[in-house]
């Protein structure tokens, strides 16, 4: 029992010791990542802007007036007055009579 | 001994003044130190909230947000003024001297030279590695959907402060939900200026602004515009504005009003054209109003449809001759007949049946002389004078519309209720409005008060169809539908008196009259081809009729 407790005496110091040098080291390390954070933060601003531009984009071309200008430049009119043909619930056939 | 008590006297005093210089230091002065210092080892973002978006019923976009730029200079970081100042002015579009002007005033750290420039355009000038040139995000609205629906959208400017702010419309009247809360960023920073990770760092996170998810139909927006700009050309008017309801939740399908402006380049443009004249533009509606009075005399069982007049001459009132608008008298007439030949005889008739005080109070029950409550933000109504102040050629005039003004969104709303089993509801543009997180708050409809009964509902549509089929009109309607409408053709008064030439004619209606899809109300000011609305609104308001039909495939 004494002799465990010498060791764990003996020892402290250098894991005290350790620890110290090792928190130190992190410390460094993460002092000097500040740096990445902004090249990270740079590089998701970029992402997120071109997401915007590219969302406004898909708004352009699905707009209901580019629509037009696509179609006319494809050769479609507006239907005239009597083009339009309505079909009611109802279908205007001629069914056979039943016997 | 008196030396001893000397030299304690002369430390006592300087130890006093020093402990008083200390407090001095860090107490009265240590907020400001405290700044001071923290300025120097901290760094503050403004994490800026985005916009949010305007989207139609279908979800897509009317406004949104685009990357822009605000382009700055660091004078003291710049050493060849004039090269930059070329570059810089080509660019961006504007005299080299004036960049160069900017660029070269004295004292000056940190000079702003445009504002929500485009991203592209900022790209070709940050490609140019111009030292003490810098860029920030300042992004811009953008509209797909180019001028479409620019009264109703409004448009976003700057405020005193220079930060965005929504005028007018939808952008000026949900502002604070479009705008959303800026966010917080504060982080310890090394001597170059690079964030600690371990270092003490604050965070509040940007609450973005809503979208707002809208009851408009773009492609019935669009046709709406395409024909009243084809209208206002074809019969000369000045000014032309057309609106299409819901009739069961008063919400607003289409909105549209020529001249207008472009939202992107307002600046561009006459700020007289801002206001949207729908719902603040007010006017005498002329024969529309006799369907108004109409119904009232008959929930009132004063009249019924075949109730009869004599309509042979003009009738006198006072001082004033009241004549009908052909000077064509038809003997003995129905109700029915006073709304198909658009009667003002007939409708005196009918104003003296109902009083001035029934009157009054159905106009008011109508939502008459007060904003109806749309949600844009520059709605006003004209006043609507008391009853006792009327006198009895009030009571004529506003028979037929004259000398009684309202806004065109106040008329279609009260017209509205006649499709709706007679409740009046109030119109609403935005029907939803959505989060960041994707929770969509529903605005339901408001029914107001019901101001005739459905019976009486009933009998006035069926009047209106009526007038339709048999009116002046009758020749535009498109075939085998039932449309439940009434023209208009109203004086405009001029400094007093009603100018002989000049009119507002329109056409008020809903269609398919037995189940009404949507209700429309069209204007033309001043058309040159022909004064009256039978010969003008109403064949535009056909035409538009036919598109929705065809739109929503409603058969005749």
């Amino acid at each position: 029992m004494r002799t465990l407790i010498r060791f764990i005496v003996s020892i402290l110091p250098i894991t005290a010791a350790v620890l110290v040098i090792l928190q130190i080291y992190i410390t460094n390390e993460l002092v000097g990542a500040g740096k990445e954070l902004r090249q990270i933060e740079r590089t998701i601003a970029a992402t997120q802007e071109a997401n915007e531009r590219l969302t406004a984009r898909v708004a352009s071309n699905s707009s209901l007036l580019t629509l037009r200008q696509k179609a006319e430049a494809l050769g479609f009119v507006e239907p005239g007055r009597d083009q339009i043909l309505t079909f009611t619930e109802t279908l205007p056939v001629a069914f056979q009579p039943q016997p | 001994m008196w030396r001893a008590w000397a030299v304690f006297g002369f430390l006592s005093l300087v130890f006093g003044l020093i402990i008083v210089r200390l407090f001095w230091w860090q107490v009265v002065r240590a907020d400001q130190l405290r700044r001071q210092a923290a300025s120097q080892y901290f760094i503050e973002f403004t994490l800026p909230a985005t916009r949010g978006s305007i989207v139609s019923f279908d979800g897509s976009p009317l406004v949104m947000n685009q990357p822009a730029f605000l382009i700055f200079a660091e004078p003291r970081k710049i050493e060849d003024d004039k090269r930059v100042s070329r570059e810089v002015a080509s660019l961006l579009d504007r005299e080299e001297k004036e960049i160069e002007e900017l660029l070269t005033q004295p004292g000056r750290v940190w000079v702003p030279l445009a504002r929500k420039v485009e991203a592209s355009v900022a790209e070709q000038l940050e490609s140019l590695n111009l030292s003490g040139i810098g860029f920030e995000k300042e992004p811009k609205r953008y509209y797909p959907e180019a001028s479409t629906a620019a009264h109703l959208l409004g448009f976003v400017g700057s405020d005193v402060n220079g930060q965005d702010r929504g005028y007018f419309g939808l952008e000026g009247n949900f502002d604070r939900e479009l705008r959303g809360q800026d966010g917080v960023l504060r982080l310890e920073k090394d001597a170059h200026g690079a964030p600690i990770l371990i270092g003490e760092a604050q965070r509040i996170d940007p609450e973005d602004g809503r979208t707002l998810i809208l009851s408009l139909d773009r492609v019935v927006q669009q046709t709406v515009e395409k024909r009243l700009l084809e209208g206002i050309k074809k019969y000369g008017a000045k000014e032309g504005s057309v609106i299409v309801l819901d009739p069961k939740n008063g919400t607003v399908l289409a909105m549209a009003s020529f001249p207008n402006y472009d939202p992107g380049n307002f600046t561009k443009y006459d700020n007289a054209l801002y206001k949207n004249p729908v719902v603040a533009g007010s006017y005498e509606p002329g024969s529309t109003f006799k369907v108004l009075v109409m119904a009232g005399a008959l929930n009132e069982k004063l009249v019924t449809p075949t109730t009869t007049m004599e309509e042979r001459g003009p009738v006198t009132v006072g001082e004033h001759t009241i004549r009908t608008w052909n000077n064509e008298y038809h003997g003995t007439i129905t109700m029915m007949q006073v709304l198909e030949y658009s009667s003002n005889v007939g409708m005196v008739f009918v104003a003296r049946q109902l009083g001035k005080e029934k009157l009054f109070s159905y106009l008011k029950a109508f939502g008459l002389g007060v904003p109806t409550g749309i949600d844009l933000e520059e709605e006003t109504s004209p006043e609507l004078r008391p009853d006792r102040e009327w006198r009895d050629i009030d009571l004529a005039t506003a028979s037929f519309g004259q000398g009684i003004a309202v806004t065109p969104i106040q008329m279609v709303r009260a017209v509205a209720a006649f499709a709706n089993g007679g409740w009046v509801m109030e119109p609403r543009v935005v029907k939803g409005i959505r989060d960041r997180r994707g929770k969509t708050v529903e605005l339901k409809p408001r029914k107001v008060r019901q101001v005739i009964s459905e019976a009486t509902a009933s009998i006035i549509t069926e009047m209106m169809v009526a007038a339709v089929e048999k009116g002046e009109a009758k020749w535009a309607k498109p075939k085998g539908y039932r449309i439940a409408g009434k023209t208009g053709t109203a004086q405009i008064p001029v400094a007093g008196h009603y100018d002989e030439e000049k009119t507002i004619a329109s056409f008020i209606g809903f269609a398919p009259a037995d189940h009404p899809r949507f209700v429309m109300l069209v204007t033309l000011r001043e058309p040159s081809s022909s004064p009256w609305g039978s010969e003008t609104a109403a064949p535009l308001f056909f035409t538009i009729a036919h598109d929705l039909f065809a739109y929503w495939g409603i058969s005749p």
